[in-house]
């Protein structure tokens, strides 16, 4: 089982769309996948039309009384489950500084189930917290979308820093940036890429547009390859997918 | 991820009630009802089955339709694509582009593909879904046959999704209490694989006798080979029954009563005091399973009827499950087990089959076996004639029992003669006993309505009067027709006409 966290100091770059169209593209592939909704703003829970509620409290499952997979529920799409996030998880970093070894958290809460599932992928709130540095731990690698913008790109520089900044939290890990919410015809991203690929040659090739069809995710409450099968976006994602198993260590 | 239920149909009416039922009362969603080809398809060597998967291939029958493919294994289905060519898949290089069915091109290799089993389908999908329109239960109602026609039992699955456990078990609980279900641990290629394997079973025995038999066999080989079928059916369904198998019962219930009447009519041919013992034991079985088998038949009729209010429904299934547990409680009784031993040893027992001991044991098979159709049929033509508008119901019910008398000789004997002749019998025999049937059905079910339920099924109660009324109307008529010359002449020329081997 691998782990992959959708991660952004930022919030609104993208993260939740992300982990929920790649979750997708991955289990359409025949993998086995689940989402840990981790924000307590739930959006990945919804997208998947499941109750925001964590069965016996999220609170269980970071203190490790509870367990994980009870706490799972199927998508409607084959070999696709979700971790539904629970409005408490506002509390995750209280939860984690009462714990014991807090930052082995969520990496002791996966492997209960890390036979059950080839990918898991954690959909994160925006934030650098307890809660991201138990993220980091507990993860293989981060998939961070970066709206091409100034202020994106001085948080991508942020978690750069804090990664190589901390070698002994954050243990070998992965980063996988990429362009989110593309606007090609736009000369300002298209300079703000071209400039960002000099400092960061690690960027990934693939892009995901800036697009009505994934908007549309909301009223649909559905990943785009469902109902936009043969859309840019969709295939968008899928060669992202590709592109993050090719450099996957 | 998710498990499957999986059961076996086992009353509920046809195809369209049953999804009927399952919208209306059990409050699903249909998505899809359709017919399709079905293949599984496998290597020569059977390379698929050989690691517990399944390729299924399903061609819609309209022309239009793309075909279905889907991949699994034993715990999950690994790819599916709803948008194939009509034209299966001969070769991995024909499997879809996308990439989650590469591993099964690396998996075949070379190797080719081929249609392993067939079936031609009728598949109706169901979702059970919450407020939020979130799919939390899968139903599929799957009613096949293999291409030589043999019908295979229609199954029902459902498919509890991960973490909706709950939901499921509700969704079953409302299944059971509409249609009546037997749990299997088979998928559907399981069962069409046992199917299209095993060796064809003549339902019931009653075709056991052949052509040749009319001249070669006496009556007593005749009617020891008759009951032999009939015992092995009726102790067949022991097992369906312990499972409150609805089917089971109703089968063994149709056995008990061919048997009842081959041994009422083996006067002179069996031997006098086992006759008489095993006619008080089979009596038996009928009696102590009949309230059962009512219950099951009242079951369905309000579980389908959009006149029955809930409350009558689950009156009517309360009652129908205190019937079954009074029957079950007979099954374990010793005398039930001393039936099914003492008639193993009346079989077997050569003393008692001697051809010689009873008079007409040791003549012709086809002589005597006609004489008992042609007195079944004068005794039925009889009773009929004695009926008229002011008769109580009584003596309908008797008829009807008189005209089944008449229809087990016919299936147990009829090999034996022409079937021109046997099926002009026949043909208004089953014509009279279903104006029959359903008058007796609907008299007694009105009567049981408003005991049950008071007057919350006066609807019903109405409704199977009417019913009543109409088949007492039409009785006349396919009376009449059972009086007919030609018939009459039929049944007369039955003990000179042998049929050609």
């Amino acid at each position: 089982m691998k782990t992959l966290a959708t991660y952004n100091i930022k919030g609104g770059v993208g993260k939740t769309a992300t982990a929920v169209n790649l979750a997708y593209v991955a289990a359409s592939r025949g993998d086995r996948v689940l989402v840990w909704d981790l924000d307590p703003q739930g959006a990945a829970t919804f997208y998947f039309r499941v109750k925001q509620k964590v069965k016996g409290g999220g609170k269980a499952l970071v203190k490790g009384s509870g367990e994980l997979a009870d706490a799972i529920k199927a998508t409607d799409f084959d070999n696709l489950d979700v971790v539904p996030s629970d409005f408490s998880y506002r509390h995750f970093d209280l939860w984690l500084d009462d714990a014991k070894k807090p930052l082995a958290r969520i990496r002791r809460a996966l492997k209960e189930i890390e036979d059950d599932y080839d990918w898991v992928f954690l959909d994160c709130a925006p934030s650098i917290s307890l809660t991201s540095e138990s993220v980091f731990r507990a993860a293989d690698a981060l998939i961070v979308p970066t709206i091409p913008t100034t202020l994106s790109f001085r948080t991508y520089e942020q978690l750069d820093r804090f990664i190589d900044d901390n070698p002994d939290m954050v243990r070998q890990i992965d980063v996988f940036g990429f362009f989110s919410m593309v606007d090609k015809h736009r000369r300002l991203h298209r300079k703000f890429m071209s400039d960002f690929r000099i400092d960061h040659p690690e960027i990934l090739e693939s892009i995901i547009p800036n697009s009505s069809d994934i908007e549309r995710m909301g009223l649909e409450r559905q990943p785009v390859g469902v109902y936009g099968r043969n859309s840019r976006s969709a295939k968008a994602y899928e060669q992202l997918w590709l592109e993050i198993l090719r450099r996957m260590r | 991820m998710t498990t499957t239920r999986r059961f076996f149909i086992t009353g509920a009416g046809d195809f369209a009630t049953v999804i009927s039922v399952l919208q209306s009362r059990v409050g699903l969603s249909l998505v899809s009802d359709e017919k399709l080809e079905r293949h599984w398809l496998d290597t020569n060597g059977q390379l698929l089955q050989q690691q517990s998967m399944l390729l299924e291939y399903a061609r819609p029958e309209q022309n239009d339709a793309a075909a279905a493919l889907r991949w699994s294994d034993a715990q999950r289905s690994i790819a599916t694509n709803d948008f194939v060519s009509r034209q299966e898949p001969a070769v991995g290089s024909d499997l879809p582009e996308d990439a989650a069915w590469d591993r099964l091109r690396t998996l075949l290799g070379n190797e080719s593909l081929t249609i392993s089993l067939s079936t031609v389908t009728r598949r109706a999908s169901f979702r059970h879904l919450n407020e939020d329109e979130k799919t939390t239960v899968r139903v599929v109602v799957d009613e096949s046959s293999l291409q030589n026609g043999s019908a295979l039992p229609v199954r029902l699955e459902i498919t509890e999704l991960r973490g909706y456990g709950d939901e499921a078990d509700e969704v079953e609980r409302k299944v059971h209490q509409h249609v009546a279900l037997r749990p299997t641990s088979q998928t559907a290629f399981d069962t069409a694989q046992e199917f299209a394997t095993a060796k064809h079973i003549e339902p019931l025995g009653y075709r056991v006798l052949s052509a040749n038999d009319a001249e070669t066999k006496s009556a007593a080989e005749g009617w020891h080979l008759v009951l032999r079928a009939l015992g092995g059916a009726i102790f067949d369904e022991v097992k369906g029954i312990e499972a409150r198998d609805v089917e089971a019962l109703h089968r063994f219930r149709v056995a008990v009563r061919r048997m009842r009447t081959i041994l009422q009519d083996g006067n002179d041919v069996i031997d006098k005091s086992a006759r008489k013992q095993f006619r008080s034991e089979f009596q038996w079985l009928g009696e102590i399973s009949t309230p059962a088998r009512d219950a099951d038949v009242l079951y369905e009729l309000v579980q389908t009827s959009v006149l029955a209010s809930e409350p009558v429904v689950d009156q009517v299934h309360s009652w129908r499950e205190n019937q079954w547990d009074a029957f079950l409680l007979e099954t374990r009784l010793e005398r039930w087990k001393s039936l099914q031993k003492g008639w193993d040893d009346f079989l077997t027992d050569s003393k008692l089959w001697r051809s010689d001991i009873p008079d007409d044991a040791r003549k012709p098979l086809r002589k005597v076996a006609s004489k008992r159709i042609l007195s079944s049929y004068e005794r039925l033509c009889a009773e009929g004639s004695s009926i008229t508008k002011k008769s109580p119901a009584e003596d309908l019910h008797e008829l009807r029992k008189t005209a089944k008398r008449l229809r087990y000789l016919l299936e147990s004997f009829g090999p034996l003669f022409p079937d021109d002749e046997v099926e002009a019998i026949s043909k208004p025999l089953r014509r009279l006993q279903k104006v029959l049937g359903e008058f007796q059905d609907a008299d007694i079910q009105a009567e049981q309505l408003l005991q049950l339920a008071g007057a919350a099924a006066i609807p019903l109660a109405e409704e199977a009067k009417n019913r009543c009324a109409q088949a007492r109307r039409e009785f006349p008529d396919a009376f009449a027709k059972i009086e007919k010359r030609s018939v009459r002449r039929a049944v007369k020329s039955l003990p000179g006409k042998g049929r050609k081997p």
